[in-house]
């Protein structure tokens, strides 16, 4: 029975019993309620039933707020209460209540010597118990006014209590919960160490409640366990935290293999990628396929598509905070694979136990290794071509005192391509070499200070950069054309971007369901949009953009707050700024994310955010290539801004499984995107011309069943939407569907332990094809020149976006056997990926031919299998 | 450098993946045909226009000329005469001469098609190339050609669109000639919305040159110039509607080849028809050299 009928009928029954009761009352003895006598026997049962039996058999009439009584907490009877009285102080024991009589109402209110009780403040650290890696949002339970909290992202937790004794839930996916029962005298600090579920172990079903679904004041997030991030279907057998997230509903992928994230109708470069609160501004490998992010060094995986709390800005569609491991602070650790593709190998370990540690993580592909001797082979040694990626992630992380840790951590990672071409003969040599490469390089120092119980801060200073280069260099000699020199030329495309920044966070938590958060940061951008070096005997020239310098800056302040056991909000501002060229841009940012529990078990939830964005991505294709161009908002080119409104249900069914449905509507401005036919190779001065700036809009609605515990794991997701832009001077001012417009968009992760040694694992999904365009009619150009023939044959096109794509779907399926060794354990993992070798479209050309036109589906990837080994030691 | 970096890219992808191809039976909806008229016309010429249907975007790229329509030609607003088929969808007229700064209508009435109607002007400024030299000293974008500098007056106060357009006349065995348009490289930094030749020219506007005595530098192939043949110049100061086709059909031409680029459409001033009527104002030279 929910509390709000249960109150409803203890009003009624109050009105009704005392009308009825007054010639029962006259006839049972004058004694004060409290001193009737009762027996209710040794039992156990909710609250509520106590209240009830007292009024059954008694007669007694309660008046209480519901909201201060634990109606569904379970009390135990021993048999011996003989009276009212002692019925209920069994009944309310530990819970901060007393009751007295007056007028004939048994009265339940907060207890008075409860009131003169002083608050005490439980904090410390959750960590894992094994590594002491830090848990990021676990939960922290108060089982008695069933409220709490959770850590921040460095594990820090702390809760305030009106009370001297304690008892906490303390739980965590993936690991084993603990419950503390504590008698406080006084603030104490206590460090929490969670036990892993172990793989091969059977999977510890929680009987205890931790916070659920429809409690959770946030909506629109996603978390996603590494481990099972790991046990899931994975392309060529590397795991891809992107590829996992793009899963989630509301999480679109844009074409096959692509990396690019398309949230809630938003484009790629609308999500906030951290590593470790450092932004990454392309975050792909080999033009989208692989992610950067290297599994094995991933400590927590966190997605926001909407209600974005305040301490986040600078992108209007998603945050995607990935956290990296901070390295064993207890013993030495190691864990790589072998794969088709790649290797990789982390090794972990403590340089002064329980003080320092270390962590580093390197990841490369070896095509290169053995593409290059087959195509040296097949062109007689004219022709080499190799490509490759690494990823190099390291961390130090030193405790220098209980209070204080300061974390070091750096990312190096490059994709490079290139080809040679040699010919040599007696009178003519010639060598050509071209290559391509880009790469990220993000580094952070980090102090993190418990400077008191409640109050916790964050200081960082960082540095993100992201370049691409193209170069090409010719040199030849013996040309066999009379007076031709020799030649030796070079040319080289650079751009990229580079950020330093520093930022300072605080962690405020008052008392038990509330914590406040506020901060700061300022960003100094240096752009180099696309610059062209030309290199030849006579000459040494550039041309293209000069750098852009900006700062951007923010602050921010955030309340989470308990109202009633009911309702809770999280609620802030973020201000920012940005000044670039003597133009100054501000924002102001309201936020809002409110639940109220309308059942123990269901919860309505709703979030306004706004969202400002001070730099744009300049994309010629939607491929998400390493081409597209940061660029700053300018005088002529406005910041990006986005209002977003949701609304939704959450609720857990059963023990296992969590359901919630989204709404959302969400509406952008200042968007840009190159004007018809407009490339980044003549980017110059002009680039401002080149660009329309238009407005979006995108609704639908988002359904997630998960089940997170059990020997089979996984979800079933659903999304409905739509997302449409306009420019003026696009599709002539008339409104479009976006490219990743996707009606439906259906997403199926099963991940299920069949035995305690072998996992399986498919994943399935189907998608509306991509809106792409298309000519409906051609006619004849007008001719190059007086007297010429006509020239090619102009195509008609009705409207951008015209035409669907054929429906997206593909089943990957993949099996891990994992075994223990005497060293640590290895697991050889099996999977197909397309397993039923569907055709998905990767893009439609047209063709001409003597009979008439076609179009040609080219479709990317047909069935793959994969095969990797892992160890850990 | 597109070429090259499309050509590594997609040479990985190849290399790496094994394509499928599928040929698609696409449900396109039909298509009405219409007048497609071409007509770029000057002062003191035979005003003449190409007419033929349009077609759906399954037919074979072979145009069907209109070869019984009647073509009317209106000079500010006042009939001036009939233009006559004289065979593959020409339509011309001799005895009227265009003149500048006057507006031209033409309407078109063609069987089982739309009425389609086009209207432009001829810019009143006759551009003049003042002097035009060739440079064979120093580099070159690519080291295989000369330099050509240009030197003409932009006319103050009038927002001006260009095309510039190199005529190779190369004179064949048989003692005739043939005429050919040379791709011309530049890389004008103060000339905006410049767009590299792709056959046709290159088209500007004066933004950046208001008003000013302009050096212009373009690239040519140096195997042309010391073949010794006759390369004829032509500077034209073009309407607004000539511009927009030139350019929106340069965009056209150049996405054509790659999927992953949005389409571009094409301008057309044509009024339920496509195509473009536009009129312009020329000036020709031949390098000398």
């Amino acid at each position: 029975m929910g509390k709000a009928r249960l109150k409803a009928l203890v009003t009624i029954r109050i009105t009704a019993l005392l009308l009825l009761q007054v010639s029962y009352a006259l006839a049972q003895s004058s004694a004060p309620l409290l001193k009737q006598p009762v027996l209710l026997g040794k039992q156990t049962f909710p609250l509520e039933s106590v209240l009830e039996q007292l009024e059954k058999k008694v007669g007694c009439n309660f008046s209480y707020n519901p909201e201060l009584l634990p109606l569904k907490k379970e009390i135990s009877l021993n048999g011996n209460e003989k009276t009212v009285a002692q019925v209920l102080q069994t009944a309310l024991d530990r819970t901060g209540l007393e009751c007295i009589e007056k007028g004939g109402v048994i009265i339940i209110r907060k207890s008075s010597r409860h009131k003169h009780l002083h608050k005490h403040t439980i904090s410390g650290y959750l960590r894992d118990k094994e590594s002491a890696e830090s848990l990021i949002g676990a939960n922290i339970f108060n089982t008695k006014t069933h409220s709490g909290t959770s850590s921040n992202n460095y594990g820090f937790y702390s809760i305030t209590i009106p009370s001297d004794t304690a008892s906490f839930l303390v739980s965590y996916v993936g690991y084993q919960p603990v419950l503390l029962e504590l008698a406080l005298s006084g603030d104490t600090a206590i460090n929490i160490s969670l036990e892993k579920n172990s793989l091969l172990k059977e999977v510890v079903v929680i009987s205890e409640r931790s916070e659920e679904i429809q409690e959770s004041e946030r909506m629109s997030v996603v978390n996603l366990p590494v481990a099972q991030l790991k046990a899931m279907p994975a392309f060529m057998g590397e795991a891809d935290v992107l590829k996992a997230v793009q899963l989630m509903p509301g999480v679109h992928s844009g074409n096959e293999g692509n990396g690019g994230l398309y949230v809630r109708g938003g484009g790629p470069d609308q999500n906030l990628i951290l590593m470790d609160g450092v932004p990454v501004y392309n975050a792909t490998h080999l033009l989208g396929f692989f992610s950067i992010f290297n599994v094995d060094a991933i400590n927590n995986v966190e997605l926001i598509k909407g209600g974005f709390p305040a301490r986040y800005g600078g992108r209007l569609s998603s945050v995607l905070d990935i956290n990296m491991k901070e390295g064993n602070m207890k013993s030495f650790h190691g864990e790589g694979a072998v794969g088709i593709l790649s290797s990789k190998l982390s090794l972990e370990g403590p340089l002064v136990k329980d003080k320092a540690s270390f962590i580093i993580s390197g990841r490369r592909t070896y095509l290169d290794l053995w593409m290059k001797p087959l195509i040296l082979a097949s062109s007689d040694g004219m022709i080499s071509f190799g490509y490759y990626f690494y990823d190099l992630n390291t961390k130090l992380n030193y405790k220098l005192s209980d209070r204080d840790r300061l974390y070091f951590s750096s990312y190096f990672g490059s994709d490079a391509a290139n080809v040679r071409f040699q010919l040599d003969s007696a009178d003519y040599q010639l060598r050509v070499r071209s290559g391509l490469s880009w790469g990220n390089n993000v580094t952070a120092l980090r102090w993190n200070r418990a400077i008191s119980n409640r109050l916790f801060s964050n200081l960082s200073f960082t540095y993100s950069k992201y370049k691409l280069g193209v170069g090409t260099e010719v040199q030849e000699s013996g040309l066999p054309v009379e007076d031709y020199e020799a030649r030796d030329v070079r040319n080289v495309f650079n751009s990229g971007i580079n950020d330093l920044t520093l930022k300072a966070d605080l962690d405020f938590f008052p008392r038990d369901g509330h914590h406040v958060r506020w901060g700061g940061a300022a960003i100094h951008h240096t752009f180099n949009p696309g610059v062209y070096h030309y290199q030849a005997q006579e000459a040494d020239t550039a041309r293209g953009l000069e750098k852009v310098y900006a700062w951007e800056y923010n602050a921010y302040a955030e309340d989470d707050i308990r109202i009633s056991n009911r309702f809770r909000v999280n609620t802030g501002l973020h201000f920012s700024g940005f000044r670039v060229q003597q133009r100054n841009y501000l924002s102001l940012q309201p936020r809002l994310t409110a639940r109220y529990l309308l059942t123990e078990k269901l919860s309505l939830k709703a979030s306004v955010a706004s969202m400002t964005q001070f730099i744009h991505l300049l994309s010629t294709s939607g491929l998400g290539m390493p081409s597209d161009l940061w660029v700053p908002s300018t005088e002529n080119i406005r910041p990006q801004q986005s209002h977003q409104a949701a609304a939704g249900i959450a609720r857990t069914l059963g023990s296992k499984y969590e359901f919630s449905a989204e709404g959302y509507y969400k509406v952008m401005s200042g968007l840009i995107e190159y004007k018809e036919g407009a490339s980044y190779l003549y980017l110059d001065k002009s680039w401002q011309d080149k660009v329309a700036t238009g407005k979006g809009e995108s609704y639908g609605a988002e359904f997630l069943l998960q089940k997170k515990q059990g020997k089979t794991t996984g979800w079933l997701g659903y999304t409905l939407s739509w997302a449409y832009r306009q420019f003026d001077e696009l599709n002539n001012g008339r409104p479009f569907p976006y490219r990743y417009d996707r009606r439906h968009d259906i997403s199926v992760a099963v991940v299920h332990r069949l035995k305690k040694n072998i996992e399986l694992s498919s994943t399935w999904v189907y998608g509306t094809g991509n809106a792409i365009t298309l000519p409906q009619a051609s006619y004849r150009s007008m001719p190059n020149y007086p007297g010429a023939a006509p020239g090619q044959p102009i195509y008609y096109y009705a409207d951008r976006n015209n035409f669907r794509m054929a429906p997206y779907h593909r089943l990957d399926l993949s099996a891990s056997f994992h075994k223990e060794k005497k060293w640590g354990e290895r697991t050889w993992t099996v999977g197909v990926y397309n397993a039923y070798n569907r055709k998905n479209p990767f893009f439609i050309d047209r063709i001409s031919g003597p009979v008439g036109g076609k179009f040609i589906q080219f479709s990317l990837f047909p069935i793959i299998p994969s095969v990797s080994y892992s160890f850990k030691f | 450098m597109a070429l090259i970096f499309r050509y590594i890219t997609f040479f990985c992808l190849c290399l790496l993946f094994m394509a499928c191809e599928t040929e698609l039976d696409l449900d396109l909806p039909a298509h009405q045909p219409r007048v497609a008229l071409n007509s770029f016309f000057t002062a003191d010429s035979v005003l003449s226009v190409n007419l033929s249907k349009s077609q759906h975007i399954s037919a074979p790229d072979a145009f069907i000329n209109i070869e019984n329509a009647e073509v009317l030609i209106f000079e500010d607003e006042q009939e001036v005469g009939e233009l006559s088929h004289t065979g593959q969808g020409i339509y011309s007229i001799s005895t009227f001469k265009s003149e500048p700064g006057k507006s031209y209508r033409i309407k078109v009435a063609a069987d089982g098609l739309p009425s389609v109607e086009a209207m432009d002007i001829i810019p009143v400024k006759k551009p003049e190339i003042i002097s035009m030299t060739l440079d064979t000293s120093s580099f070159t974008f690519f080291e295989e050609e000369y330099k050509v500098h240009f030197r003409f007056k932009d006319e103050a106060g009038v927002a001006n669109y260009y095309n510039l357009e190199l005529l190779h006349v190369e004179t064949l065995t048989n003692g005739r000639t043939k005429v050919n348009s040379v791709r011309i490289f530049t890389d004008e930094p103060d000339i905006a919305s410049l767009t590299p030749s792709q056959g046709r020219g290159i088209t500007f506007t004066d933004k950046e040159i208001e008003g000013q005595n302009v050096v212009f530098t373009v690239y040519i192939p140096r195997a042309l110039i010391d073949s010794g043949e006759k390369i004829v110049v032509i500077l034209k100061n073009i309407s607004r509607a000539y511009y927009d086709y030139e350019t929106t059909l340069y965009n056209q031409l150049i996405t054509n080849n790659d999927p992953f680029k949005e389409s571009s459409p094409v301008y057309t001033n044509v009024k339920d028809g496509f195509g473009i009527f536009a009129g312009y104002q020329a000036d020709a030279d031949t390098l000398r050299y």
